[in-house]
C-alpha cells in the first residue's frame, strides 16, 4: 500500500477544492462596473432609488453578492450604509433593487442600481482608474 | 488500479489533511474577503444611527484604547479599535485605529502596522465622504455633518504621517551604515589623559628653556659685569666701551627677565598638566587595563663627546 497511492487523489482533491474562482476580466465598462451574466441581474448605472423603495420589504431567498475591485481598493455602500472594503465575497443581501456605490476616498468608482434576483449569485467587478 | 487501493485510515487522514490545507492555502484571499464583509451584515440590522449615539457608543471604547496608549500597548488599542470600527461601521474609531496603528508602526518599526494604519484610515475616509453623499442613508449618520471636513483632515494626516514613517524605514535599510564614522570612532583617541601629558611636557620643556635663558641672561650679565671692571679708564674710548658693555648687560638682563618669566609660566602650568595627565592615564588604566596605546613619558640620561644631559621621550 505505497503512499504514493492515496497522495495522487490528494493532490487532485486538493486541486478541485483549492481552484481559485474564475478570475473576472478587466472591467473595460464607461460605468465603471461590470456585472457578471446571471439571468434576472441588472445593473443600472447613476440610477437612485426613492426612500420608498429603500425601504420597501423584500420577499424570497436573499441572494449573494460578490464584489470585487480591479488594481485597487475600495468601500462598498449598499442601500445607503457601509458594508465592508472590497473585496467582498458572498454578502447576503435581499432580493430585489439594491442602491450601491464603491468609492475610495473622495473618487466614487462606481454607483447606481443593482438587481440581485432571488437565491442568486451575482458577481460585480469595479474598475478602479 | 488507483481504485483498487485501500488505503489505511492513518494514510487517509494524512491525505485529507492535505487536501484540506492545499485548498485553504489556494485562497487565502477569499477567505480574507469574507471577514472584510462581516460589517455587511449590520446592514439588516436597519437600526437608526444618530451622531450622539454613535459618540456615546464609542466613548466607552476610546476610553479602554486610551488606557492601552497611556501603558505603552498600541497594537492592543490598534486591535481593539479596529474591530470596534468594524463592529460600528464608525468611521471616527477607523481613524483611531489608524492612529494607534501607526504609534506601534513607528515604535515597533513594523512596516505591517503602518500599512493596516493607513488602510484603516482610508475606509475611515471613504466612510466619511460618503456620508457627505446625497446616497447615504439619513438614518445612518455616525457623524456630525460639521465634524466631518475636520475629522477628514485628520484622516489625510495620519495616511500622510505613516507614509513618511514608512519612507524613513525604507531610506534607512537602504542606507548602510557609514564606514567612516566606525572608522573615527575606532581611530578617536581614548580619553587616558595623552592630551593633557603631551600639553604638559611640552610646557614643561619650554619652562625648562626659561631656566636656559635665565642662566644665560645672568651668565651674559656677569660678563658684562666683568667687562666694565676690566675696562681701562685710561683709554680714550672708554666712555664708548662702558656704553657697549652697559647695551650687553642691559640685553642680558632682559633675557634673563624673559627667561623667569617663561620659565615660571611654563614650569607651572606643565607640570600641573603633567600630574592631571599621569593621574587620568592611571584611572583609565585602572578602568580599561593596560594597552600599549595609552600615553608614555620616559625621562632619559644621554652622554656624548663633549656633551652630558637628560633626554625627554614621549608618546601621546
Amino acid at each position: 500500500m505505497s503512499l504514493r497511492t492515496t497522495i495522487v487523489p490528494a493532490l487532485a482533491l486538493a486541486v478541485l477544492l483549492g481552484a481559485p474562482a474564475p478570475a473576472h476580466a478587466a472591467c473595460n465598462d464607461p460605468s465603471g462596473l461590470c456585472l457578471e451574466e446571471v439571468k434576472g441581474a441588472k445593473w443600472e448605472p447613476d440610477a437612485v432609488m426613492s426612500a420608498k423603495q429603500l425601504k420597501a420589504k423584500r420577499k424570497g431567498a436573499p441572494g449573494r453578492l460578490t464584489v470585487k475591485v480591479d488594481d485597487g481598493r475600495g468601500s462598498v455602500f449598499l442601500d445607503g450604509r457601509y458594508v465592508g472594503t472590497a473585496t467582498l465575497s458572498d454578502l447576503e443581501v435581499g432580493p430585489g433593487k439594491h442602491d450601491l456605490q464603491v468609492r475610495d476616498g473622495e473618487k466614487i468608482l462606481a454607483e447606481g442600481v443593482l438587481t440581485v434576483p432571488k437565491g442568486a449569485s451575482v458577481r460585480v467587478n469595479v474598475r478602479h482608474p | 488500479m488507483l481504485a483498487q487501493s485501500t488505503p489505511s485510515p492513518r494514510t487517509r487522514l494524512l491525505a485529507v489533511a492535505l487536501a484540506a490545507s492545499l485548498s485553504l492555502g489556494a485562497a487565502p484571499a477569499q477567505a480574507a474577503s469574507v471577514l472584510a464583509g462581516a460589517p455587511g451584515l449590520a446592514l439588516f440590522a436597519d437600526a437608526k444611527v444618530t451622531p450622539e449615539q454613535a459618540a456615546s457608543a464609542r466613548k466607552s471604547v476610546q476610553e479602554r484604547a486610551q488606557s492601552l496608549r497611556k501603558a505603552g500597548d498600541h497594537g492592543s488599542a490598534a486591535e481593539l479599535l479596529s474591530e470596534e470600527a468594524a463592529k460600528r461601521s464608525d468611521p471616527v474609531l477607523y481613524l483611531d485605529a489608524a492612529d494607534a496603528y501607526k504609534a506601534a508602526g513607528t515604535e515597533d518599526r513594523s512596516r505591517p502596522d503602518l500599512e493596516t494604519g493607513i488602510e484603516k484610515a482610508r475606509v475611515g475616509l471613504d466612510i466619511l465622504h460618503f456620508l457627505q453623499d446625497p446616497r447615504c442613508d439619513p438614518e445612518w449618520q455616525a457623524v456630525a455633518a460639521s465634524k466631518i471636513s475636520a475629522e477628514i483632515g485628520r484622516g489625510e494626516k495620519i495616511i500622510a504621517a505613516s507614509e513618511q514613517a514608512i519612507k524613513d524605514m525604507d531610506r534607512k535599510v537602504e542606507a548602510p551604515a557609514p564606514e567612516e564614522d566606525d572608522e573615527k570612532t575606532r581611530k578617536k583617541a581614548p580619553k587616558d589623559g595623552r592630551g593633557l601629558i603631551a600639553v604638559g611636557s611640552l610646557l614643561t620643556v619650554v619652562g625648562v628653556a626659561g631656566l636656559g635663558m635665565i642662566g644665560a641672561g645672568v651668565a651674559l650679565s656677569a660678563g658684562a659685569q666683568k667687562d666694565v671692571d676690566d675696562v681701562d679708564l685710561t683709554d680714550m674710548d672708554f666712555e664708548q666701551q662702558i656704553a657697549d658693555i652697559d647695551a650687553k648687560g642691559k640685553a642680558a638682563n632682559n633675557i634673563a627677565y624673559a627667561g623667569i618669566a617663561v620659565g615660571a609660566v611654563g614650569l607651572a602650568t606643565g607640570i600641573a598638566l603633567l600630574v592631571v595627565g599621569v593621574k587620568k592615564r592611571k584611572k583609565y588604566r585602572a578602568e580599561h587595563g593596560s594597552d600599549e596605546n595609552t600615553a608614555r613619558v620616559q625621562v632619559l640620561p644621554t652622554a656624548g663627546r663633549g656633551q652630558a644631559g637628560l633626554v625627554l621621550l614621549g608618546r601621546f
